[in-house]
């Protein structure tokens, strides 16, 4: 009897064991997230595509991290000590990373990822023409030692703007940069598991257990990262509705890039929330081609700026007052360098004043401008109407020139004249990351054909950049700002067509989304049963 | 049949040269340039370029055809431009969810459609005949993504009791598998099955009146076996003819029923890769279609 009882009891004890594994196997844990678009290209320097950027976030880690008031942190880095010259950065790593596959992470590899990412970048670009040397010290500690003091060490370390300097491996780093990496091997607190990926449909991510989260809490990208699932998975859904009813019916928690005319919707659902996690948001543009009649003269490309309505671009763009603003400022507002320096013609719209300044430019008003219209592109074609509308309406011949998108990408790169296959004018539109100083991107560059498209051409904005870039401290960067500035209006760089926000949707029982001003990331979030 | 089989086969090779030299024109000259959509909106002309070159698309057209071609005789579609992966590994991948739904919808509507169109043709100038066609008109007419959204409504999130959108491999068990693809299935199949139901009406009702239906009737048949046994049995070759000729009516609808039920099939493939011109893809896809 008493054998019968134990031996039921070891079996009972067995089948407690047995299914308390079932539970924690049953336990795992999942955040369904549908992304603004499909992850096709996996190298974080290969693309500056926004959902390369968020695929980073999730698998790689980066030296320093900007928190949610655009601040560098330290976040792979446990001390920096900057020489007494200012010339010297010593950085030294945390104790006890990892990469992926179980290697420790080591200065080296931070020297070799630093190297990838000066090729590609143009932050990167204009810190490696400045550096002296980039060393190792030992295996926990690496130096940047530079020509002179140059002011946006932590700045460009910590950008969000693409391309991000990801920390990958010695060996994956040194992959040629124009070449796309074969590993995919991060220190980040997700690892990507290759073998669920389904292009165009699913990208999957499992939690790295060996990831240790910095101990200061989670402040825009920075802080300590905590995977709080140990699946997270990305459903590529394209379509708006779909992507709405799966949020609705609770196949998916996460919605990056809602239409904002599903809002009410979304609102009177009951179990759906919403979150702007970016407040500055998204900056549509006038590009010029600087080489090309008439906007080869600067009289006419400081017409367009007076000839700019942004209240109408950001109604037909978004339509909704809660989330845009108009802002007459090149770096995106809200932003520290934000700054109206010479741009009092984009506060005050004055069309006679724009056509008094096409006579001055000498220009035909019976001869076509040549605006590119990607008709597929749900943002640049309403941009694009509204440009039409305004230059007819002081008497110019616009030729509105109907694509989609992959050929205005193409056809952008033509310097062709307008009537030859070339163009006069087109829009676009970048994240507020991008522009929110004149260095993080070609899009404040005047190094005409070593430039951004439109090729503008002037080498004070250059010089310009480059004192941005060398300017000790916030106050004197703000000053360069502004300076910038006024001379981009005085040679007509672009014209900022305004800003606008947009808004992540999410199940109600999701919480903890971080406000990123940026790119959504997916550490710290929570989901209760 | 050996030398049936055989003449078909040669008779695909200059099918496929000419396709294949078509198509990879058409890419190459057509405007767009997947150097640019990998560079990015930052990038400058000297880093597009460079990317340009690791992918060979600064070789002349006629070095790159050649390369492309002398891998496709090895039986290599090349690899897409953007994930790096095999052209063939892709369709692989996404061939499962198309083959599926074609099948799925075939079976649908031909098992609806020719009991319905048998009664309608049968019982013609009936209530019930003229119910069933006014339902045809109706299903022909409503756009497929119109009746995929309201089906969604209704099923998904208003009874619960079909997934929104996904596709669940036949592996996953019969259960998921069935759960996925109803509504795709309903939605890309109501089209075909009116036609279907039509044809099939138009030919049971022309049989009904043949001679050899009304000896059939004489000799004491039963009518169930008259419509089932005779007339529907001589009726079927337009029925077959057009079951056939739908099957491009369906394969046109995928792509749409794909993206609406979010099913990672073929069609969505292509769709996305001439959008981004990943040119090894289309061609890969298009090469596979063209041998079908």
């Amino acid at each position: 009897m008493f054998n019968h009882t134990k031996a039921s009891l070891r079996a009972l004890l067995a089948s407690a064991v047995l299914l308390s594994g079932m539970g924690v196997a049953l336990a795992e844990t999942t955040l369904k997230v549908v992304p603004s678009a499909d992850l096709q290209v996996l190298d974080p320097m290969g693309s500056t595509a926004d959902i390369v950027k968020m695929h980073g976030f999730m698998i790689y880690d980066t030296l320093y991290a900007l928190d949610e008031h655009f601040v560098p942190k330290p976040q792979m880095v446990a001390d920096m000590k900057l020489s007494e010259d200012k010339k010297t950065y010593r950085f030294t790593l945390r104790e006890g990373l990892k990469w992926h596959d179980g290697q420790p992470v080591k200065a080296e590899d931070c020297v070799a990822s630093l190297k990838r990412w000066q090729a590609r970048d143009a932050a990167g670009q204009l810190m490696a023409r400045q550096l002296k040397e980039m060393r190792v010290v030992d295996d926990g500690t690496f130096e940047l030692e530079f020509n002179q003091p140059y002011g946006i060490v932590l700045e460009s370390l910590s950008k969000v703007a693409s391309n991000i300097p990801f920390m990958m491996p010695k060996r994956i780093a040194e992959t040629d940069p124009f070449k796309e990496i074969s590993e995919y091997i991060g220190s980040g607190p997700y690892k990507f598991a290759k073998d669920k990926w389904v292009p165009g449909s699913k990208v999957v991510y499992e939690k790295f257990a060996d990831y240790v989260p910095r101990p200061e809490p989670a402040s825009g990208l920075a802080g300590g990262k905590v995977a709080q699932f140990d699946t997270v998975e990305w459903d590529i859904i394209k379509d708006q509705q779909t992507a709405l009813s799966a949020l609705m019916s609770g196949e998916i928690d996460f919605w990056q890039n809602p239409s904002l005319d599903l809002l009410p919707v979304i609102e009177a659902a009951g179990n759906l929330k919403t979150k702007v996690i970016n407040e500055t948001g998204t900056q549509g543009t006038l590009f010029f081609n600087h080489t090309q009649p008439p906007f080869d003269h600067a009289k006419a490309r400081q017409a367009m700026f007076y000839l700019t309505n942004q209240q109408a671009y950001l109604q037909a763009v978004n339509g909704n007052p809660d989330y845009y603003r108009t802002c007459a400022s090149f770096f995106i507002c809200g932003s520290p360098m934000e700054t109206e320096a010479g741009l009092e013609a984009l506060k005050a719209p004055d069309p006679a004043k724009a056509k008094a300044l096409f006579e001055e430019a000498g220009w035909d008003f019976s001869k076509p401008i040549v605006i590119l219209d990607p008709t597929d592109e749900s943002i640049v074609h309403p941009e694009t109407v509204v440009t039409v509308q305004a230059l007819r309406d002081i008497g110019l011949n616009v030729d509105v020139q109907a694509m989609d998108w992959a050929t205005v990408l193409k056809r952008r790169n033509s310097k062709e004249p307008a009537d030859k296959g070339g163009w006069n004018l087109l829009h676009s539109y970048v994240g507020g990351q991008v522009v929110s100083n004149p260095v993080w991107s070609i899009t404040f560059s005047g190094a005409c054909e070593k430039g951004i498209f439109g090729w503008p051409c002037d080498q004070a904005l250059e010089d310009l950049r480059l004192k941005f870039a060398l300017a000790d401290g916030q106050d004197a960067r703000k000053a360069v700002a502004a300076e910038y500035s006024t001379r981009a209006f005085e040679t007509g760089h672009h014209v900022p067509l305004g800003q606008w926000r947009t808004f992540v949707a999410f199940s109600d029982k999701v919480s903890d989304v971080l406000v990123t001003q940026d790119v959504p990331v997916f550490w710290n979030v929570k989901k209760s049963d | 049949m050996l030398s049936f089989v055989a003449r078909r086969v040669l008779g695909l090779v200059p099918v496929i040269l000419v396709v294949s030299i078509v198509v990879f024109l058409l890419l190459r000259l057509s405007p767009g340039d997947p150097a640019i959509v990998i560079a990015g909106d930052n990038a400058d002309a000297a880093t597009i370029e460079r990317i340009r070159s690791s992918l060979g698309l600064d070789q002349p057209l006629v070095t790159q055809f050649f390369i492309w071609a002398g891998s496709l005789l090895q039986g290599d579609l090349g690899i897409s431009i953007f994930s790096n992966i095999p052209v063939a590994d892709l369709i692989l991948q996404r061939l499962e969810p198309t083959a599926s739904l074609a099948v799925t919808t075939l079976v649908f509507a031909i098992l609806i459609a020719v009991p319905l169109g048998t009664i309608a043709g049968a019982t013609a100038g009936s209530w019930l005949d003229r119910g069933l066609m006014l339902v045809s008109v109706l299903g022909f007419s409503v756009p497929v993504f119109v009746l995929g959204y309201c089906l969604i409504y209704v099923f998904s999130l208003q009874l619960r009791i079909l997934p929104v959108q996904g596709f669940a491999s036949i592996s996953d068990g019969i259960g998921p598998f069935l759960s996925s693809i109803a509504l795709p299935t309903v939605t890309l199949g109501l089209a075909y099955l009116v036609l279907i139901a039509r044809i099939t009406r138009a030919s049971v009702l022309e049989m009904m009146g043949e001679d050899f239906i009304r000896t059939a009737r004489a000799k004491g048949v039963k009518e169930r076996l008259v419509v089932t046994r005779h007339a529907l049995r001589n009726a079927a070759i337009p029925i077959l003819t057009v079951i056939g000729i739908g099957v491009a009516l369906l394969i046109s609808g995928v792509v749409v029923i794909e993206t609406v039920f979010n099913i990672p099939g073929v069609g969505r493939l292509v769709v996305d890769a001439i959008l981004k011109r990943d040119y090894p893809v289309i061609q890969g896809v298009i090469l596979m279609f063209s041998g079908v």
